[in-house]
């Protein structure tokens, strides 16, 4: 049975809308004009147990609110959610001990105390049984590398010191899933990368499922097994990195470098099936489906009608893949839903 | 089951111990208060000397002799050092910042988090604020002793009875942020209300007639007038005698028993509404920023 089932998950907020001008301000007063927002428009998925999944998506696409309602802390519009059994927001005490939930840009500890002391405040609320919880608590401090900086307070924690932390607080009560809302925002480099390896050994050794949200592409590619993309409220892809790459690796680029000019008009009637764009008059870009064109097509073609001095064809980057299917769904940021049933989305109170 | 375990109290400690750790750390920002406070009482003593001054020695204003107006205000404003919270603010800055999403992520109720952590903040405001305060304004001011062992042991319950009440009623006022989102002015009424009718600057026997009818039947004067009336030995008169348990006894013991249990009753009562509130809230609730 999957850890996680989401069924057509809806969560609508209402936006006030402000008119315009000092008539607009006055009408205001009395009569408010309300739009519905879909942050959350029919998701549906489910999580096996031991998955690592990316879920990733532009500003606004509704990313949070997802996670919010898996966690229990928002409840959904409509739709349903079955997670490891419980209703998220209905049992969402029972729900909670059973999860672990991390915000990138909150922390859950006590600022003003040392790292140790919340930690054992956290396995006290938890409730977790004093045995269990130190040797959880020691399996941690190893893992993480907590020992740097255990009796230090979290205030003064450099952000990636502050992550570790935020993690094995998260993980101090055994969670079976663990749901990460951009956990690598604000880190640089090197942080983000120790992040990225601890949640991939919190995974391999115990066994923890794990959905993030980011921004940074390079989280999935060093994560995830599977990748969802949600753009406008909806569930755009939803597969393995490979397959997502593949689709999206179907359109590919070339970069050309050469020996003497080109016209464009001839290389556009050489070969219509491909974009041509020039950078200066020895630097051309080149695009094309290798579907149309193979590329070994596109090389022997141009070799053999031009002086090239180099041709580089590289891979497409996640950010491209990704920016391709946001593209081909013709939707970016929250979409404004009418209400339900189509009707004007003005509503008064 | 062990029903400590079964409500979950080692929880609700931790939220407790978390709290009195976090003021710990912040323990010299209440060396100022301890001045201002000290401003209250003085001009209040000052303000009663005044008021008493062309009456006769002994003359009492609404049952009240000066001595006895002394001690209740600084009697009154000691406990306030104790039994005063912010939860409204913070409640209202976690609503803001969306911190309140961490909160919920936590095993436990909103509800008795609240009020668990406020306890935390009462026991360190005791230990590190009143009892300071409460030494100096005890030697700088003629503020006389409880009426009895009785009394003092039913002000020390009922202070801790008022931080409840003032923590449900500043969870109430902090409940509002959820649709109202900034309650700035929400916080400086429900400030004025507090200050007026729980008897924190005038006796509630000191109202007119109406107000103290309309005020025996509302949570605030079981903020500050019960706990100062107690230490006082001055529980007759409407309020807090009045009010719902009005047809209750006369004799001291039993006039300190129905003091106590208004407070009881507004626990109860407030501790009800925030839940049905709470409910109400977190079906509307929208968690601000990513």
């Amino acid at each position: 049975m999957p850890a996680v089932v989401v069924d057509n998950l809806v969560k609508e907020f209402r936006r006030f809308q402000r008119r315009e001008g000092l008539a607009g301000a006055v009408k205001d007063l009395f009569r408010r004009d309300y739009q519905a927002l879909r942050a959350v428009d029919g998701v549906s998925f489910s999580i096996e147990r031991g998955e690592r999944i990316g879920y990733i998506g532009p500003n606004g696409a509704g990313k949070s609110t997802t996670i919010k309602m898996l966690t229990g802390i928002l409840t959904p519009t409509s739709g349903e959610i079955a997670a490891l059994g419980l209703s998220p927001h209905r049992q969402r005490k029972q729900y909670v001990r059973r999860i672990g939930v991390v915000f990138g840009q909150r922390t859950q500890l006590w600022w003003d105390l040392a790292v140790v002391e919340s930690l054992k405040l956290l396995l006290q609320i938890y409730e977790v049984p004093r045995a269990e919880g130190e040797a959880r608590l020691a399996k941690l401090r190893e893992l993480l590398a907590l020992d740097e900086f255990l009796h230090t307070p979290v205030r003064k924690l450099s952000l990636g010191q502050r992550m570790r932390a935020d993690l094995a607080a998260s993980l101090l009560h055994g969670p079976e899933l663990l749901f990460l809302d951009e956990p690598t925002i604000g880190l640089d480099l090197v942080a983000k990368d120790a992040i990225r390896a601890l949640l991939k050994r919190v995974n391999d050794e115990l066994g923890t499922t794990i959905l993030l949200t980011t921004h940074d592409l390079r989280d999935i590619e060093a994560l995830a097994q599977r990748v969802m993309v949600i753009d406008g409220g909806k569930i755009v892809y939803d597969g393995s990195l490979e397959q997502l790459r593949d689709e999206a690796g179907e359109e590919a680029s070339a970069e050309i470098e050469l020996l003497e000019p080109a016209s464009l008009e001839e290389l556009r009637r050489l070969l219509p099936q491909v974009r041509f764009a020039q950078d200066n008059p020895l630097r051309l870009r080149a695009q094309f489906s290798k579907r149309e064109l193979p590329a070994a097509q596109l090389l022997a073609r141009l070799v053999g009608s031009l002086k090239v001095a180099d041709i580089a064809l590289p891979e497409p980057s996640i950010e491209e893949v990704i920016r391709r299917i946001y593209e081909k769904t013709g939707k970016s940021a929250m979409v404004a839903a009418k209400a339900a049933g189509g009707g004007a989305a003005a509503a008064s109170r | 089951m062990n029903p400590a375990r079964a409500l979950h109290l080692p929880a609700y400690l931790g939220f407790f111990s978390g709290q009195f750790r976090k003021m710990l750390a912040y323990r010299t920002r209440y060396v100022t208060g301890i001045v201002s406070y000290l401003v209250y009482v003085t001009t209040y003593y000052y303000l009663w000397r005044a008021v008493f001054s062309h009456r006769a020695a002994g003359a009492e204003v609404a049952g009240y002799t000066l001595d006895q107006m002394v001690t209740y205000v600084a009697i009154s404003w000691i406990a306030r050092s104790a039994y005063f919270n912010n939860v409204d603010r913070e409640i209202a800055e976690q609503v803001q910042n969306g911190s309140i999403a961490v909160a919920l992520s936590r095993p436990v109720s909103l509800q008795g988090t609240v009020v668990a952590a406020a306890l935390g903040e009462g026991l360190f405001r005791f230990c590190f604020f009143t009892l300071p305060i409460g030494a100096v304004i005890l030697l700088l001011f003629p503020v006389g002793a409880p009426a009895s062992p009785l009394h003092a042991a039913a002000f020390l319950v009922s202070c801790a009875l008022s931080q409840v009440i003032l923590t449900h009623v500043n969870f109430l006022v902090g409940m509002c942020a959820f649709p109202l989102k900034n309650i700035d002015g929400v916080m400086r009424m429900k400030h004025y209300l507090i200050e007026i009718l729980s008897g924190l600057l005038l006796p509630v026997a000191l109202f007119p007639g109406w107000l103290q009818a309309l005020s025996s039947w509302l949570p605030f004067q079981a903020i500050a007038y019960v706990p100062s009336s107690l230490w006082l030995g001055h529980l007759r008169g409407p309020a807090p005698a009045g009010g719902p348990l009005a047809w209750l006894a006369a004799e001291p013991g039993q006039l300190v028993a129905r003091a106590l249990l208004v407070q009881l009753l507004w626990v109860a009562f407030l501790a009800v509404l925030s839940n049905l509130v709470w409910r109400r809230a977190a079906r509307r609730l929208v968690v601000q920023g990513g």
